[in-house]
């Protein structure tokens, strides 16, 4: 890769790191599996960079390098062992400010154990405020995919919560 | 649909002011130097590999070009004595105080639309041009469809009639010739003033044979088109910039179907109107009114369906929100720079020119006619 490339990638990395980041946050059990898929992520776009810069959005093209990164994550048998030794029910540390504190440690425990292509459709949809064509895209699978699994996501999301917590965020029952 | 967003919405709120705790733990000088020791094994690999790797990936291009095909949907092939969707088969000059302002091409027939050419309102008086490919015709009668009316002077050695009935555009005068055995060219006049001295004038100003390529910076994914699918023709500016400049793609289920309401138009349309933005998609202020939207961002993407019916085949409003989402500006659109007036009559068309030239000395500009100051509507785009 060229010395301007180079210069490109890490402007662009640099710039784009706190939203992958949040991304990959939401999609992994724990801030630290979260760096590790986004260190891969970043990687792999490094190598296909000139690719990258020729798709039509680039930051689809970079939210679904991660996506997949995630998604391939999850398939290892490493992904299944729990380093931290922490229960399901631990919240994982967030940044946290304002009276809402233990509902978003709730939310964010809950969304957790949500399976990985719901949850990567959830956090698409509603935390990145995707269309559903464009996260069909990302995980390439059929729109009717993506609302299947959205509505299997809530499903189990409002079952995780408990029906008084999921009615008290409006959540229909 | 709705309510699977308002309960997401709802269930995730909590979630959507975190940020995580603390720098991500990523180092970008690791993923330079993970980076370019893959892309070096990849490249030594890609020469290792030699004939039968570039012969694998030659064939696995083309399959995947054939798999991603349907994402860029396209026109059918013409067959003998049709014309092709994605070339202007012929070219008009500025004639009878008139000036083309849209092209449409299409596969059975190809239509230009003119209007005055006095900046200050010219005659009042607009003009389409619509030649048909041999065996076709305004009433899909095709070959045995005759005109009826009144000999007039031939265009250009050709017959031509004078039709009692107009079959373009009711209330219209409407000459016909035959620009070649078997295949009709109309000229449809209408405002106040619409003459057969006009008409023949356009008639004559129209010239046969041109191949130019129409541009169609527009990428649409097929399948957000549902049934409509197939590009039936592509309307786009030729005139003076003061008409305002419009590049569409037209989708419909077949051919036949490009002079009817059954189509979807994704495009370009500037300037933008003046309205308030009613929506965001993808980030970008848009506003939604009559199954068409438009992006209020400056660029002046459109999609705009044909009517009731073609907005309830695709899914609805939100789905038509959708589709406008995936259709992306592959490149800028170029527009012609004609100049905002008539043209001299002394230059003649060219095979380089990409913009219909001026008009050739079989037809002159008509200047005198009184101005109006009407702007007249467009009737090639239907809007």
């Amino acid at each position: 890769m060229r010395a301007a490339d180079e210069e490109a990638y890490t402007e662009y990395v640099t710039a784009k790191l706190p939203e992958l980041h949040r991304i990959a946050y939401f999609l992994c059990k724990d801030a630290h599996r979260a760096d590790d898929v986004l260190q891969t992520a970043i990687t792999k776009l490094y190598v296909h960079w000139h690719r990258a810069r020729e798709a039509d959005d680039l930051d689809r093209y970079v939210r679904t390098m991660l996506i997949r990164s995630f998604l391939n994550e999850q398939r290892l048998r490493w992904a299944r062992v729990r380093l931290t030794g922490a229960p399901h029910e631990t919240p994982s540390p967030v940044a946290m400010a304002g009276p809402d504190v233990e509902t978003r440690a709730v939310v964010h425990a809950a969304l957790e154990r949500v399976p990985p292509r719901q949850r990567a459709v959830l956090v698409l949809r509603f935390l990145c405020d995707l269309p559903v064509a464009e996260v069909a895209e990302i995980l390439g699978c059929s729109q009717g995919n993506v609302k299947s699994q959205t509505a299997r996501g809530l499903e189990r999301l409002r079952k995780l919560l408990g029906e008084p917590i999921a009615a008290g965020l409006g959540g229909r029952s | 649909m709705e309510q699977q967003e308002q309960d997401g919405a709802h269930l995730l709120a909590p979630l959507r002011s975190v940020t995580p705790d603390g720098p991500p733990g990523v180092d970008l000088g690791k993923a330079l130097r993970t980076g370019r020791r893959h892309a070096r094994i990849r490249h030594t690999t890609v020469r290792a590999g030699g004939t039968v790797a570039v012969v694998a990936a030659v064939a696995a291009l083309g399959l995947l070009v054939r798999v991603l095909a349907p994402s860029h949907p396209g026109p059918a092939a013409p067959a003998r004595d049709e014309f092709d969707v994605l070339h202007r088969a012929f070219r008009v000059g500025s004639a009878g105080g008139l000036t083309p302002d849209t092209y449409e091409t299409g596969r059975y027939r190809q239509r230009i639309v003119l209007r005055a050419a006095d900046p200050n309102g010219g005659t009042g008086v607009d003009a389409v041009v619509v030649m048909y490919a041999k065996g076709r015709s305004p009433d899909g009668r095709g070959a045995s469809w005759r005109p009826a009316g009144r000999p007039a002077d031939p265009i250009d050695g050709r017959r031509a009639i004078l039709l009692t009935s107009p079959v373009i555009r009711s209330g219209a005068t409407e000459l016909a010739w035959e620009w070649r055995p078997g295949a009709w060219g109309f000229v449809s006049l209408k405002g106040a003033g619409a003459d057969v001295s006009h008409a023949e004038k356009v008639a004559l100003s129209v010239r046969y044979g041109a191949n130019d390529p129409v541009a169609q910076p527009i990428a649409v994914p097929a399948r957000a088109l549902k049934s409509w699918n197939r590009l039936v023709g592509v309307v786009s500016s030729v005139g003076p910039a003061r008409f305002g400049r419009v590049l569409l793609l037209r989708y419909a289920a077949d051919d036949a179907a490009a002079d009817t309401t059954a189509r979807i138009d994704v495009g370009v349309r500037l300037p933008t109107p003046s309205t308030d933005a009613t929506m965001s998609i993808d980030g970008k202020p848009a506003a939604m009114s009559q199954g068409k939207v438009i992006f209020l961002d400056g660029s002046g993407l459109t999609v705009e369906t044909g009517d009731a019916a073609v907005l309830a085949g695709i899914g609805g409003g939100a789905a038509l929100r959708v589709l406008a989402a995936s259709v992306k500006l592959t490149a800028q659109p170029s527009w012609p720079s004609v100049p905002d007036a008539s043209c001299p009559a002394t230059r003649g068309p060219t095979a380089s020119h990409s913009t219909p030239p001026c008009v050739t000395g079989t037809a002159t500009p008509t200047p005198g006619h009184t101005p109006t100051g009407v702007v007249t509507p467009h009737p090639a785009t239907g809007h």
